[in-house]
């Protein structure tokens, strides 16, 4: 007897018992043979000792078997397409029954596959959480979608110590049900999700956040009225914007900060703060959940002390890994916390870093009258001249 | 993990190499478990596949024995492991217990009521040996799970259920389905509870049982009932 | 003790324009309860219902955010400036 993934029959009988769940639709289930799912890794960098195995050497480290974990848990699932992507060189053998997206060369195979597309990034830290993961959801494929990215939920796994080989089959296999039930229509991904796990054997705690709590609202990207502004000179200005897409992909994986300071003559400078995300989840890991992987927090010393010189905030730039160029929800609760911005005149410049490559910017400012953040003409891409590719910048 | 020298010389036993004793016996293997009994009586099926994560299409056309294709797959991803496959279907808490003695750690993830019981039945028998074993018991359908962890001493999964259901009234995952992740998930969080009692740590599932249902987990704090037999074996 | 608290632009509209406000105290909490006495409403501007410092407004002894410091605890005198400085922050 042999087996075939793609016979009808036979699909049935593999997903049979799945197919008995309560709620679970078929039609839906059908639905997921069409779905592409991309995994990729991170931790690297600082935290790359946490990427190393438990004292095996030779052992996979365990984000690698988190991956494998949730990669199988999805092509048994019925996911008909999945692919890893690492910077590890750790083979996953890939799951029968789906499509492997992952050539040769790494991800060739993805950026030509068809939508709906998700990208799953899971990521181990240094400190506080164990592991964190994004899930963005392409509508548009890999390559041409930056604009139209959207982050769909943001999850952290906190046990309190450094993710270990004990805990990444349950990472992996809890991001696959809260995909799967996602999929299936079953449960909607909470925007966010903090499951923490004390250490000392306390009961586990799930918190999960809704999409808006307060702030300002964000206009969707294609709604953006603003006229051409500053984007247009800020791309015109070499040194300063070339300056800030060089500091969010040395940062990259880890978001960059910074601001665009306009002195008296006009002239526009660039100054790069460090990212203290990192620094506050460290002390306070509940109400400061989310890590420099998809968060930033300014120096606001830095800042101070440099418009006391006597210079205007014209521009605050931070960067999205791995997501697009869009005025999230977070960032506008940051900048308008009571729905009213805290610094009106400045403008907000947004930049997508996909694989270390910065692919998209986008311009934001408060709009008056709409009462929300929408974006400037000419937001989502980058100009030709300003194209980088893997062999860095191209201009 | 400063335990894994100790958790390198353990030994645990997997009983049920199904939804759950598959992520069960990889998280073990991943976590530094040196030595792993598997023990299951079938051969991996097409309908086995969406949940049992580490079978292949190649293992049902092959009618291979779980117990055989599972430690295949671990001994291709932890080289370290030593792994004892054990090709049979227990019956009652004699079998439990003859194939737990020796053993630090007991998983039980089968679909059988009646082995949970004798896998407890086999911990509270063994609480007077010199190196008494800890066990996990594990059980998981359609969106909901569930896992309990049974120390030296204290509540045994008698003091929560008193006996098991009539076969009749048991829904098992050939019947009434269960979503893979599900398995997946629940199964790996029972054995991540397991190397924690292993290893001495203080962990949400010492002697109370921890549930998934709805998305959300929480955990009961199980006391010693009144009238178990647990309560006069051992020390 | 006279301590100085500068107050950023946006809740300055509560001390009638002023930037720096002097108060008495020999912590931070005092010192911003001494803030609330003198312009009501300030207290709830920047702590919340909790009694933490509001997620996005970061309140400094000198140069360092008071969450790496006691908190509302962290003591001051004369020689330290409070500032109150809203967060600019975000994320994905």
């Amino acid at each position: 007897m042999s087996v075939s993934a793609h016979d009808p029959a036979q699909l049935l009988e593999r997903l049979g018992r799945q197919l008995l769940v309560p709620g679970v639709e078929l039609a839906r289930q059908a639905a997921l043979a069409a779905r592409a799912v991309v995994v990729t890794l991170g931790g690297v960098g600082r935290s790359a000792g946490a990427l190393e195995p438990d004292g095996q050497p030779g052992a996979t480290p365990p984000i690698a078997t988190a991956a494998e974990a949730l990669l199988r848990a999805l092509a048994g699932a019925g996911y008909g397409r999945l692919g890893l992507a690492s910077a590890l060189s750790q083979p996953v053998e890939p799951p029968d029954g789906a499509a492997w997206l992952t050539g040769s060369d790494g991800l060739s195979q993805v950026r030509t596959a068809p939508p709906p597309l998700a990208h799953v990034h899971l990521a181990v830290r240094p400190y506080g959480a164990s592991a964190d993961v994004l899930i963005t959801e392409s509508t548009d494929g890999w390559e041409e979608g930056e604009a139209h990215d959207a982050t769909v939920a943001t999850l952290v796994f906190d046990v309190g110590a450094p993710l270990s080989g004990a805990d990444a089959i349950a990472f992996g296999a809890l991001v696959a049900r809260l995909l799967t039930e996602h999929d299936l229509g079953l449960s909607p991904l909470p925007a966010s999700l903090h499951l923490r796990w004390p250490e000392d054997g306390g009961a586990p705690e799930v918190h999960r956040r809704a999409p808006t709590e307060g702030g300002a609202e964000v206009a969707p990207l294609a709604s953006a009225t603003l006229p051409p502004g500053l984007l247009k000179e800020l791309q015109a200005t070499p040194e300063v914007f070339g300056a800030i897409l060089d500091h969010v992909e040395r940062d990259w994986p880890d978001e960059a900060c910074g601001f665009v300071l306009r002195h008296g003559d006009g002239r526009l400078e660039a100054v790069a703060s460090r990212n203290l995300q990192d620094r506050y989840h460290g002390v306070d890991p509940v109400s400061s959940w989310r890590t420099s992987r998809t968060a930033f927090q300014l120096d606001a010393r830095l800042l101070q002390r440099r418009l006391d010189d006597g210079a205007d905030l014209a521009v605050i730039y931070h960067s999205h890994c791995e997501a697009g160029a869009y005025f999230s929800a977070e960032d506008a609760r940051a900048a308008a916390p009571d729905g009213e911005p805290t610094h009106p005149a400045t403008r907000h410049l947004v930049v997508s870093v996909l694989g270390g490559v910065a692919k998209a910017t986008a311009m934001f400012a408060f709009d008056t009258e709409a009462r929300c953040f929408a974006a400037e003409h000419g937001s989502g891409t980058l100009p030709a001249g300003w194209r980088r590719g893997a062999a860095g910048a191209t201009r | 993990m400063t335990s894994s020298r100790s958790l390198a010389s353990s030994t645990v036993l997997i009983v049920g190499c199904g939804g759950l004793g598959v992520p069960a016996a990889w998280t073990l293997a991943a976590a530094g478990v040196g030595r792993l009994i598997l023990c299951d009586d079938d051969v991996v099926e097409i309908s086995n596949l969406h949940r049992q994560v580490l079978y292949r299409d190649s293992d049902v056309a092959a009618a291979r024995a779980k117990v055989d294709a599972l430690a295949y797959a671990l001994r291709r991803r932890f080289a370290g492991v030593e792994l004892v496959p054990v090709r049979a279907r227990l019956d009652g808490s004699g079998d439990l217990r003859a194939l737990l003695e020796g053993a630090d750690g007991l998983l039980e993830g089968t679909d059988d009521p009646g082995l949970k019981f004798a896998a407890s039945d086999a911990l509270v028998a063994l609480r007077g040996a010199e190196r008494p074993p800890v066990g996990v018991i594990a059980a998981a359908i359609g969106r909901r799970g569930q896992f309990f962890g049974q120390l030296r001493r204290g509540a045994c999964f008698r003091c929560l259920f008193e006996a098991p259901p009539p076969p009749a009234a048991v829904a098992s995952c050939r019947v009434a389905g269960i979503l893979g992740p599900v398995a997946l998930e629940v199964g790996a969080l029972a054995a991540r509870s397991l190397v924690r009692l292993l290893a001495g740590q203080p962990d949400a599932a010492a002697g109370a049982l921890v549930r998934l249902q709805s998305g959300r987990l929480d955990r009961v704090v199980v006391p010693i009932a009144a009238d178990c037999p647990c309560r006069d074996a051992g020390h | 003790m006279a301590i100085r608290i500068k107050i950023p632009t946006p809740l300055r509209k509560m001390t009638a324009g002023k930037d720096v406000v002097e108060v008495e105290g020999s912590n931070v909490g005092d010192a911003l309860r001494a803030l609330e006495a003198q312009h009501p409403g300030m207290w709830t501007k920047i702590v919340d219902d909790s009694g933490k410092v509001r997620r996005f407004i970061n309140v400094y002894a000198g140069d360092e955010d008071i969450r790496f410091l006691e908190g509302l605890e962290t003591a001051v005198d004369a020689r330290t400036e409070i500032s109150i400085i809203p967060a600019i922050a975000g994320g994905v």
